[in-house]
């Protein structure tokens, strides 16, 4: 994971200058919330917080509607 | 203003979209809800496959040269057009998620055991980014050869495994509750052949538009057949016992065994799924780093692709806890949580485009 959370850094390092030489704000400002994202998740996951499954939580929503609707899984 | 300037052919886009259905499915049989009459189900699944591409398709032809951020900013006004087609893009992201995981857990149950998840997935995505990178055109031409060299290792591996066909296994016919093969066909309608949504980001890059229609049903014809084939493959081959195995199609490779020396011809089907599963991870993200470029008006999409792609990676190995949670999420699950992107957004945008007599004329030029 933290080859992920190196390569996002140096992304940004390398991307951020050259986007702001160019005046491109809204380009600066959309590449840098994905990458600050990346970079959050990837730092997280290194450090072994547990990250919610989310799409297996949803599935247990799903499951636990289905349940209430009366559909049997 | 356009941010994509590739063009492909026809032939790239039935190749591409074969090549996207056969994606994860070359591994996780779509019909094998429906276990000996997995073949029905195929083919209910191609059949929807089809009206879902005919939507599609008619919504292309609607407003042709613009994909579907532009068509949902057209249709309904610039901040409910944003919300709709965030949606959009926000599926695109978690189906490309999705096929991670498939990638990932498989190479990691079958034959990286050892090797930690994250560099498989690091792996996997660097050679996709660099793929979406390059644009449409790049990855359309890679998969022309891909698809070719697929469908010969696929008709090779069922030539050999051909002997062992018990035809028995598709006894008793007709023997399943009606609800339960109808169900695995639309579980077959929406992995894989309701995600072709996904093209809708990818349909304006034809050089030819009035070929979609015609290109995309042949993709679909070359999958159905291509699935059918490997449901009997599997069904004949495994029979009951298909449903035991988490990769059923992998398992029946393991079974060729030709005179003691072609055996343990797997990795062809493993192999299949790797190239496979790189062309659907490629289009889903240019799709994503697409739409959101064009959501927000930038200049180019080609910045987001690096971060979007390891970070449609990094979800890929949290989605879920355990394969066998994945599994559930795919047959009972993913039909629902599908169906809406898949059919309800681009049925409803069509039709309020048909309400609203959108395009307007004079709107072509932009």
């Amino acid at each position: 994971m933290i080859v992920i959370f190196i390569i996002l850094i140096g992304y940004l390092a390398n991307i951020a200058p050259r986007l702001i030489a160019d005046k491109q704000w809204k380009e600066l400002l959309v590449v840098g919330a994905v990458t600050v994202c990346g970079i959050v998740l990837a730092g997280l996951m290194m450090v072994g917080v547990e990250i919610p499954n989310v799409t297996g939580l949803m599935s247990q929503a799903f499951l636990k509607f289905y349940r209430m609707i009366g559909i049997k899984v | 203003m356009k941010l994509e300037r590739g063009k492909i052919n026809g032939l790239e886009l039935t190749t591409l979209i074969a090549g996207f259905l056969f994606g994860s499915a070359v591994l996780l049989f779509p019909g094998q809800w429906a276990e000996h009459e997995g073949w029905i189900a195929i083919l209910g699944g191609v059949a929807e496959g089809f009206v879902f591409m005919l939507l599609y398709a008619a919504l292309m032809s609607r407003f042709p040269g613009k994909n579907f951020v532009e068509i949902a900013k057209e249709v309904y006004g610039p901040f409910f057009g944003s919300l709709v087609a965030l949606a959009f893009i926000g599926y695109l992201f978690h189906l490309g998620s999705l096929v991670v995981t498939d990638y990932h857990d498989f190479i990691k149950l079958t034959m990286l055991v050892q090797t930690p998840s994250s560099m498989i997935v690091l792996v996997n995505c660097l050679v996709i980014i660099y793929g979406v990178k390059k644009g449409i055109e790049v990855i359309a031409r890679c998969s022309q050869g891909m698809v070719t060299l697929l469908c010969v290792f696929y008709l090779m591996i069922f030539g050999m495994l051909s002997m062992q066909i018990k035809w028995t296994n598709f006894q008793p016919f007709f023997s399943l509750p009606v609800t339960k093969v109808l169900w695995a066909a639309h579980m077959a309608g929406s992995f894989p052949f309701g995600e072709t949504v996904a093209f809708l980001m990818v349909f304006p890059t034809l050089n030819k538009p009035e070929e979609l229609l015609n290109r995309s049903l042949k993709a679909l014809f070359l999958a159905g057949i291509y699935f059918f084939i490997g449901s009997i493959r599997t069904i004949g081959v495994l029979g009951d016992t298909a449903r035991l195995f988490l990769y059923s199609g992998f398992q029946s490779g393991r079974l060729i065994n030709i005179a003691n020396v072609f055996t343990r011809l797997e990795i062809i089907i493993g192999v299949n799924f790797l190239i496979m599963g790189f062309l659907k991870i490629a289009v889903l993200l240019y799709g994503c780093a697409l739409g959101i470029a064009q959501l927000f008006n930038l200049k180019s999409y080609s910045p987001l692709v690096l971060p979007l792609g390891l970070l449609m990676g990094m979800l890929g190995m949290i989605n879920f806890s355990m394969v066998s949670e994945n599994f559930e999420f795919s047959s009972l699950v993913y039909p629902v949580f599908a169906f809406p992107f898949q059919v309800i957004i681009p049925l409803t945008t069509l039709v309020v485009a048909l309400i609203r007599k959108l395009p307007k004329k004079g709107d072509d030029d932009n």
